[in-house]
């Protein structure tokens, strides 16, 4: 039930309607009009309302509510006309089971409104002429100027370069999330950022974009909304997809930048034979226990490329990864924070640190160290001569739904279990937890000539 | 030529010093329309802005206009 009116809100009423003996939580929330904003002393509020579209959308909104959260009834009433100091602008209530549903569904329904309800304010001020408040930014609507968000870098750093700069970040967990905020914080114009993983407990201490009450979520989506309340002055994309031979050069085409934040070798190839077949500049960082590396790779300036020291890509089994060797929120900050910073100073500036070197930093012992790049004469890849090869051992889970195949889960089973298939007569689609492991599993099937093994994409992660 | 109403709010309504307007226009959309009467009224508001309304429900500025359309050019909003 959402109202319009121009007279008092009755807040007596307004619950009467929603009395509920099932109910166990009220949660109301009012806005009231108060006497200053920005600086200025206000005397009144003049609402002006877009009556036919406002009830539509304003009912809509209450269903989203009703929809989302487990709730026995919600209501809103938005005043319009003149209002004075201490007047109520606008109710809303919500009635549950439980108190935690009550407090989201008010929250979630005052802030939709804010956003889209056509509802215009105009302020009159005690010392100066009446004025139209606007939102200077429609995804936000916050009320403050993009300068002065800015205010305190202007002196280190370019913001009209920022504002142009158009990033790609790969992975939004350990280092995605400190490479994330502070990209987005700086200003830099356009971020879009890819992963295909949902929110584990496990993740939180070390990926301060996320807590308890989204694990389950995508990370895309939650880091998305994240960032983009963080900076309101920014572009920010999500994609939930895994990077792999097949997307990756859609993905980086057009961007100024690429940022690896990923945890496998073999995504990080991939990435950075892209990045050279398409002469995209790649900044790529790897953390072990307490240490962690970083490169910047430069396709026209021939500082040497990683197939310049390594022809085939190395196999992740022999190295584990962050759930196999630990890992600490502290050092993929200061990894992440590092990246970012030289990430800052390519974008604006053109030069950074890890182009010609690549750093190596302890954080045991607080110590670094820099190791300049072997570039080998004829290097392919460093000519941007690189084939992409095509991955068939892989299938997502759209295919999986369409195909009749047996489904092993490998997460709890040895390397050899998939012997015990080799005669199916149906193809045998291999999951691990996030697709790693059953990938490799699966390769090494193929290479024994068994070519009904198929590794499913995302691995448990995307069933 | 199409015939359309217009209908202000807020700071279009005091740009343009009217609450609404029925006009003709041969403008092919309704992004076209607000360069239309940005430059006819003055309007501050950047169209990037501005979100539009057709027959009471949202609709976008890069689709046809419809021919006799009641159409509100949104300014953003403020409730709450």
């Amino acid at each position: 039930m959402f109202n319009l009116t121009s007279n008092s809100i009755l807040r007596d009423d307004m619950i009467e309607t929603l009395k509920n003996d099932k109910a166990g939580a009220l949660v109301v929330f009012e806005g009231w009009v108060r006497d200053h904003n920005q600086g200025k002393k206000v005397s009144s509020l003049e609402y002006q309302v877009y009556e036919a579209l406002a009830l539509k959308e304003g009912t809509k909104i209450l269903h989203e509510a009703k929809h989302k959260f487990n709730l026995h009834k919600i209501i809103c009433t938005h005043r319009f006309g003149h209002l004075l100091l201490g007047d109520s602008a606008v109710w809303v209530g919500a009635t549950a089971t439980h108190r935690d549903d009550a407090f989201k569904a008010t929250r979630f329904v005052i802030d939709q409104i804010k956003h889209r309800l056509p509802i215009w304010k105009k302020e009159h001020y005690v010392d100066e002429k009446p004025q139209w408040v606007f939102c200077r930014d429609h995804h936000t609507h916050v009320h403050f100027h993009e300068d002065d968000y800015y205010q305190k870098q202007a002196k280190v750093t370019s913001q009209e370069l920022l504002k142009k700069s158009n990033v790609l970040v790969v992975g939004a967990g350990g280092l995605g999330c400190p490479v994330l905020t502070a990209l987005s914080s700086a200003g830099v114009g356009h971020i879009d950022v890819v992963d295909f993983d949902t929110i584990s407990i496990s993740n939180i201490h070390r990926q301060p974009l996320y807590s308890p009450e989204v694990v389950g979520e995508k990370k895309v989506t939650v880091a998305k909304n994240k960032l983009a309340a963080l900076n309101p002055f920014i572009h920010v994309h999500g994609h939930d997809a895994r990077i792999g031979s097949e997307n990756v050069e859609r993905m980086i085409q057009g961007k100024d930048l690429i940022l690896d934040c990923t945890d496998n070798l073999e995504t990080k190839f991939l990435l950075h034979d892209a990045c050279f077949k398409l002469r995209i500049p790649l900044i790529s960082a790897s953390i072990y226990q307490f240490e962690g590396q970083m490169r910047t790779f430069v396709p026209s300036q021939g500082s040497g490329c990683l197939r310049c020291t390594h022809a085939t890509t190395p196999d992740d089994s022999k190295l584990g990864n962050c759930n196999d060797f630990g890992v600490l929120g502290s050092v993929v900050a200061v990894m992440g924070s590092i990246q970012a910073n030289e990430a800052i100073l390519f974008l604006t500036e053109k030069k950074n640190n890890t182009q010609t070197e690549t750093f190596y930093f302890n954080l045991k012992t607080l110590s670094q160290m820099k190791i300049k790049n072997l570039k080998k004469t004829d290097c392919p890849t460093c000519e941007g001569n690189v084939e992409i090869e095509a991955d068939d051992l892989e299938i997502d889970t759209s295919m999986l739904h369409q195909m009749d195949a047996h489904l092993v889960d490998v997460r709890e089973m040895s390397e050899d279990c998939l012997r015990a298939f080799t005669n199916a007569s149906k193809p045998v689609v291999v999951y691990c937890h996030r697709g790693m492991r059953s990938k490799r599993m699966v390769k090494e099937m193929r290479t024994q000539g068994f070519a009904h093994f198929y590794s499913l994409k995302g691995g448990a992660c995307s069933l | 030529m199409k015939s359309i109403n217009v209908q202000y709010f807020a700071l279009l309504r005091e740009e343009a010093g009217i609450e609404k307007e029925q006009i003709s226009v041969d403008c092919k959309t309704y992004g076209e329309l607000y360069q239309h009467l940005q430059s006819k009224h003055k309007f501050t508001l950047p169209m990037d802005m501005i979100q539009v309304a057709v027959n009471d429900e949202f609709s976008l500025l890069n689709l046809e206009i419809m021919d006799g359309a009641r159409i509100v050019f949104i300014p953003p909003v403020a409730g709450g």
